[in-house]
Formats: C-alpha cells, structure tokens, sequence
C-alpha cells in the first residue's frame, strides 16, 4: 500500500486508512543539512522537506499532506507541489473555531479524501481504520513530573529529555502535538456519519495556532494538575513564531516554572540545552 | 530661489515651508512645518530627503498627524475600529457606517523607526514576551499597553488562518493582555482543480468558488460584528458607496503609480511613493484628505512630466522593491546609490486593485481579500511581480527581508528563482532593520553593486 506521510495531529490517519493507504506521522529531526539552516526557516519545517526529499531519492513512491496550521509549512508546501502536484497536498484547517470553519474543515477533509482515493483507486471503507494511539503519559512513579510542550519533537529528542530527568528522580510528560489526538475515534465504521464524527473529533483538537486559543491553554492546565506537575518545559523549534510567545501565558495559566528550550532541528539536545535543563531541574526540586 | 524638483532634508524644509508660505500654500487642518513632528519625537525625519512639494508636504503632514486625528475622531464620538492583518478590505466594510473610524494598529510597525527607538516600544514589547525573534510589527502590542501612540480601538478585528505567523501570534497575546479581538478567517487560497467551479479574482488570480463563498460568509460575520458595535444595521446603499470610494482611490493612486513608475526623469522619489501607497489601506483615517493629498501628488507629478523636470538622473537604475522596508531611510538609500523605483509589491497589491462594483458588495470584497498575494501560493506573488516588473520596465529587484518576519524565509526561494527564470532580471535580497544606520555601508554596497549590474547590462 501506498505511505501518506504527514506531521500535522490535524490530519486523520483514519481517514487516509480508510481511503486504502498507510498513514505514517512524521516528526522528523534535521540532517546536518546546509540548506535546512537558512535563516528564518523553521527547523521542523525544514528538516519535514528534507525527510521528504530523501524518501523522493530513495524512489519510494508516496504521497505528502501538509498542513495549513502555521505560515512555515504553509510556504514550504509550495516547493515541492510546484515539482509534483499529483502527490502533494495541503489540508487547509481553519485557526478559528466557528460552526463555519467547521463546516469548512468537513470540506477540506472530502477534498483530502478525492484526492487520496484518486490514487487507492478506492473508496473510503470505514472498517480499515487503524487503532486509535492513547496518549503515551509518563509513569506515576517518579517523584517529579515536568510536562514538554510544544510542536510535534522527534522521539530522539524526547529520550534525551527523559534520560537528563531521570537523573533528577524526575519524568516528563509529553503533551507536546505528538500526543495531540482525538479521546476517541474507535469504531467509525458503527457511526452513522463516521466522516462528521471523525471531523469533529480532530476539529475540536487543542491548538496553539488556533485563534483565539484559550482552550489549548485551558487543556495543558487539566492535563498539568491531573498529573501533578511541577514545571513545563516548552520546545521551541528555531524560527517558529507560534511557540516563542507561549511562555507568558503558560506561566499565568498554570503558575508554575516554564523552561523554554530551542531546538535547531538537530536529533539530539545540545550541550547548551542540557546545561540549561539541568538548572531547571535544581530549581524544581 | 528653490522651484525645481529636489530632495531636500527636513533642516532645509525650514526654508521652504517658508517660500510656500510667502508664495500662498493653503494648507488643510493638520498643515504645518515638518519639523514640529520632529521636535514632537519623530527624530528619523532628521535623516531623510523628502521632496520639496507643498503635495509631499501634505503627504507628511496626513501621515504624522494620524494619531492625533484619531484621538480627534473619538472625542467626536466615534468608534474605532482596530482593523489587522487583512491590509485593505475591513475598512472598506466599516466605511459603510458613519459613525465608524477603522486604522491598522499593525502600522505602529515604523514608530519605532521613526522615533529612532527612543519611545520604548520595542523593550516594552520583550518584556511583554514578543521579543526580536518576532518582526516589527510586535511594537503594535506595545503600542496597546502604552497607549501612548494611537488610541486603543474600541474593537479589533483580525484575520486568522493564512496569515503571518509572528502576527498571529502578536494579536493571539494582546487578547492575553486584556484587549478584545474579534477573529475571522481567510483561508490558504489555492487553484481550483477540474471539478471545481473556477472564480476570478483582482489580480488575475483565480481560486475556488467554494473558497469565495467561504470567505464571503466570513465577511458576512464581519459585517455582523460592525453593526452590533455602530449599533444600527448595515445600509446597502452606503456599502456600496464605501466600495466607490475605495475604487476612486484606488484609480488615483493607479495612475499616480503608472506615472512615476514610467516617467523619465523620475517625477516622484521612493520614499514619498511608499507613504502615498499606503494610504491604500485605510486612508491615513481620513478618506476625503487621503484623496486630497494624493490628487495633490498626482498634479504635482503631471506637471513635472509635463516640464520634463524630475529628481534622479535620467539613467538611474530602474529597480522594482519587494516587500515594505522597515527602515524607511532605505528608500533614500536606492537612489542615493544611482536606482530609482520602477514598481512595489509591498505586500498589499490586492488593496490597490479595484474591487467589482457589479457584484453583490460581499461577494466583491471577498474575491479582494482572497486576491491578498500573502494568502496564496508564493509563486502567484512572483507572478505579479514579473507582470508588473515588464509593465515599468524595471531592471532589477530587491527583495526587503524584514528581521524576523517567517513569510521572508521562503521569498527569495520562490520569487528570485521564478522572476530569474521569467525574466532574467538581477535579483538581491537585503535585510533591512528598523535602523539601518549600523547597516548602511553594506546596504549601500549590496545596492550600488545592483545598480552597477544593471548599468553593465545596458550594454549588453
């Protein structure tokens, strides 16, 4: 089967299964690329097109979904769609929260949809949708818990997060967009309308780029007192705009020590990075 | 006697207010010498070459005076009305109401250019957690907490969707900080594919029927909120009048444009274009003296097209700009190294095209506000860009980077490479910050090394 790659939580693997192709989220980490380092492109963003340029070399056949959430992958979308338009697709999804722009995201779903069976050569079968992915939340067990928050962060970078913790007795939590998914979406294919109920599900998804954004404020909150949080690191790529004005606000929401960290699209944290963590950690404890 | 074009610096202004004063200039209520807005905090004015008309006097006097004239308007018992991000169309929808004054808060992005940074926008703005990995236009936020600069609108309204990540992110904290904002959404335009119903749109662009009608409805919110806050519903009449207008301003400014941009000499400096281009947006806050002042340009242009005077020498490069600078000194820059404007897309060209009076007045803005070139693809952009570059002949661009701004990073990308494709024309782009005295000396390089490019290729 076909691979749909994508890095956007706003795009349903259930529906590219549905649709007859395998959905394979990506959050990919830069190469020691030259090109990715151009100043004032976002590091995720650049490091997502290089991951792409290596699977186009490689002669994998796939296709690519990009999303609107935020200008940087809006503006990279054009590079490649101007060299392969029949396999590259931008999922518009709206920032604003109306009936309208839901209305409008149902839209932009049926479109994602043609243009995903016009290369399954299938419909949509609602009985082929993968298994929902539970948040994966960080045992109970260590003595401090330090939420992540940010955009979507390769695992790599995750690993080197919980093993600089656990040097603290400490474990972290992602609440970062890897985890952004809908409570549940199990069993579409008993819905009546599984298409409106998968819509709405991913539609009502917190976001900091949505506009206005309280409830992703308001959902990091709940998800930081369930789980007893002491301090929130925020990962911030270089040159992404929608992360760099978090702080003030996490720090007023949830009153509690905010760690901001900038990663340069690297698969590892720098050394700068973790001396700075390190510092956090003492503060925490 | 000084009766010939120049550009002259504002300590020679002095003189000049003088001379027109003896020789019987009539100014209008916000009249007066340049320098009072100088001595008032407007220090940059020290170091740029304005021309030497009573019409770009009037073009200063409307712009400096804006802040003033808008406390005027509340103390009148208007409303204002904090229009963002959209560059063009919510003004054109609050002109339908009498009672409604409508400015871009996001033009507060050149106070701290023109005050040299001695007002403390900026470290306000970090302190506010906007710091300057954000662009200019972050003083904006500033401006609100201080209000020390325009007043505080009694509502904003903001695009959101396909817009500028920095602004987004800028307007999302002043609702933080305690100032309403009412959101509306204008999505990523894109070509309608085979099956879609195909809708033309200003700028001969195109996109999808179902986008139009989304944006329309959008609009249509818009105008819901401008009724509740005038308090009285939206006349039809007075729309499509507000639509009028904006067209007559638009056509002024149309041949105020072609004039200059084709004229030989050069009738009009750079940076005076730049001002009178603005006013495009929202009128300066005030539509009868925008018009007044540009009919005043356009006359003073005619007439020295007529006498064949002009400001440049006749052989200055012809350089199309890209992007607004945020150092308006830049602008003087161009020409002191031998270029001289042939052209802008300053990132609002779909406010200087005319909006179709033959259709429904929602309809109408809502192909105008999709037709916005930072909505769409990158490519569209430099489309109109090559179209326009060949309509005034231009030579060469530059492409602004404005620091910190995320569209930047991929305009080189996209529009150097297709406008080298399209039309081989030299292509530089430069950084210019909201200061470039510290820059100057390598602007200026990376500038004269344009010109002289251009100058070699002339004879080749």
């Amino acid at each position: 089967m076909t691979n749909v790659y994508y890095t956007s939580a706003f795009v349903p693997p259930e529906l590219i299964a549905a649709c007859g192709l395998t959905p394979h989220r990506l959050a990919p980490a830069a190469n020691a690329d030259a090109d990715s380092r151009r100043e004032g492109v976002c590091s995720f963003a650049a490091a997502w097109l290089a991951a792409l340029e290596r699977k186009q070399a490689s002669g994998e056949f796939f296709l690519s979904v990009f999303s609107s959430a935020c200008d940087q992958m809006r503006r990279s979308f054009d590079l490649p769609a101007a060299h392969d338009p029949d396999r590259t697709f931008l999922l518009n999804i709206p920032a604003t929260t109306t009936e309208h722009a839901f209305a409008y995201y149902k839209q932009e779903l049926n479109r994602l949809a043609e243009f995903l069976c016009g290369v399954s050569g299938q419909s949509p079968d609602w009985t082929r949708i993968p298994r929902c992915t539970e948040p994966q939340y960080a045992s109970d067990s260590a003595r401090i818990q330090i939420a992540v928050t940010g955009e979507s962060t390769p695992h790599s970078i995750l690993t080197a997060l919980r093993s600089a913790a656990a040097r603290f007795d400490a474990s972290v939590l992602d609440l970062t967009e890897n985890t952004v998914v809908p409570e549940t979406v199990t069993d579409l294919s008993l819905s009546a309308d599984p298409f409106d109920r998968l819509a709405l599900a991913y539609f009502e998804l917190p976001a900091i780029w949505k506009r206005p954004n309280e409830y992703f404020y308001q959902n990091l909150a709940r998800n930081a007192h369930d789980h007893r949080v002491s301090g929130v690191i925020v990962l911030r790529h270089s040159f992404c705009d929608l992360w760099r004005t978090a702080k003030p606000e996490i720090t007023r929401q949830l009153a509690l020590p905010v760690l901001e960290l900038d990663l340069d699209g690297g698969s590892t944290l720098s050394q700068w990075a973790l001396s700075r963590l390190e510092a956090f950690m003492e503060t925490v404890q | 006697m000084m009766s010939q074009p120049a550009q002259i610096t504002l300590s020679q202004w002095h003189d000049r207010y003088a001379q027109l004063r003896q020789n019987g200039l009539s100014e209008r209520f916000y009249g007066g010498p340049l320098s009072r807005h100088a001595n008032h905090g407007d220090t940059r004015l020290h170091h740029l070459r304005f021309d030497n008309s009573a019409a770009a006097l009037a073009l200063w006097n409307l712009l400096l005076t804006e802040n003033d004239r808008l406390h005027q308007l509340r103390s009148q018992g208007k409303k204002l009305i904090g229009a963002m991000k959209d560059l063009g169309t919510v003004p054109v929808l609050a002109g339908a109401f009498t009672d409604l004054a409508t400015f871009y808060p996001d033009g507060a992005w050149w106070t701290p250019c023109l005050m040299e940074q001695n007002e403390g926008l900026f470290e306000l703005a970090s302190q506010l957690g906007l710091d300057d990995t954000l662009c200019p236009v972050r003083a904006m936020a500033a401006a609100f907490v201080n209000a020390e600069h325009f007043p505080v609108p009694d509502l904003s309204i903001c695009s959101a969707g396909a817009v500028c990540d920095d602004f987004s992110a800028i307007a999302q904290r002043l609702v933080q900080l305690g100032f309403p904002v009412r959101w509306w959404e204008i999505p990523r335009r894109r070509r309608p594919s085979a099956n879609e119903t195909p809708v033309t749109l200003p700028g001969d662009l195109v996109a999808p029927a179902s986008q139009v009608a989304f944006v329309r409805a959008e609009l249509g919110r818009v105008m819901t909120i401008l009724e509740q806050t005038a308090g009285a519903p939206v006349d039809p009449q007075a729309l499509h009048d507000s639509i009028s207008r904006a067209n007559r301003f638009r056509r002024l400014l149309h041949e105020l444009r072609t004039s200059v941009y084709t004229a030989d000499p050069c009738p009009l400096g750079a940076l005076e274009m730049l001002v009178a281009e603005m006013l495009a947006l929202h009128y300066c806050s005030d539509y009868d003296e925008a018009v007044f002042v540009i009919e005043g340009l356009l006359a003073e242009v005619r007439t020295r097209i007529q006498n064949r005077t002009g400001l440049l020498a006749p052989d200055a490069a012809r350089v199309f700009w890209v992007n607004p600078a945020a150092d308006l000194q830049a602008m003087n820059l161009l020409e002191q190294s031998g270029g001289r404007l042939c052209g802008t897309e300053f990132l609002f060209s779909h406010a200087l095209d005319p909006i179709a009076e033959d259709l429904d007045p929602l309809e109408a803005l809502a192909r105008t506000a999709l037709a916005d070139p930072m909505v769409g693809p990158a490519f569209d952009r430099a489309q109109r860009i090559c179209r326009d570059a060949v309509r005034f002949a231009a030579e060469g661009v530059v492409i602004a980077r404005i620091g910190g701004a995320s569209h930047c990073a991929f305009d080189m990308q996209c529009i150097a490479v297709h406008v080298g494709a399209t039309l081989a024309l030299p292509v530089i782009e430069i950084e210019i910050p909201t200061l470039c005295d510290s820059a100057d000396p390598s602007i200026r390089t990376r500038l004269e090394a344009l010109v002289e490019n251009i100058k070699q290729r002339r004879h080749t």
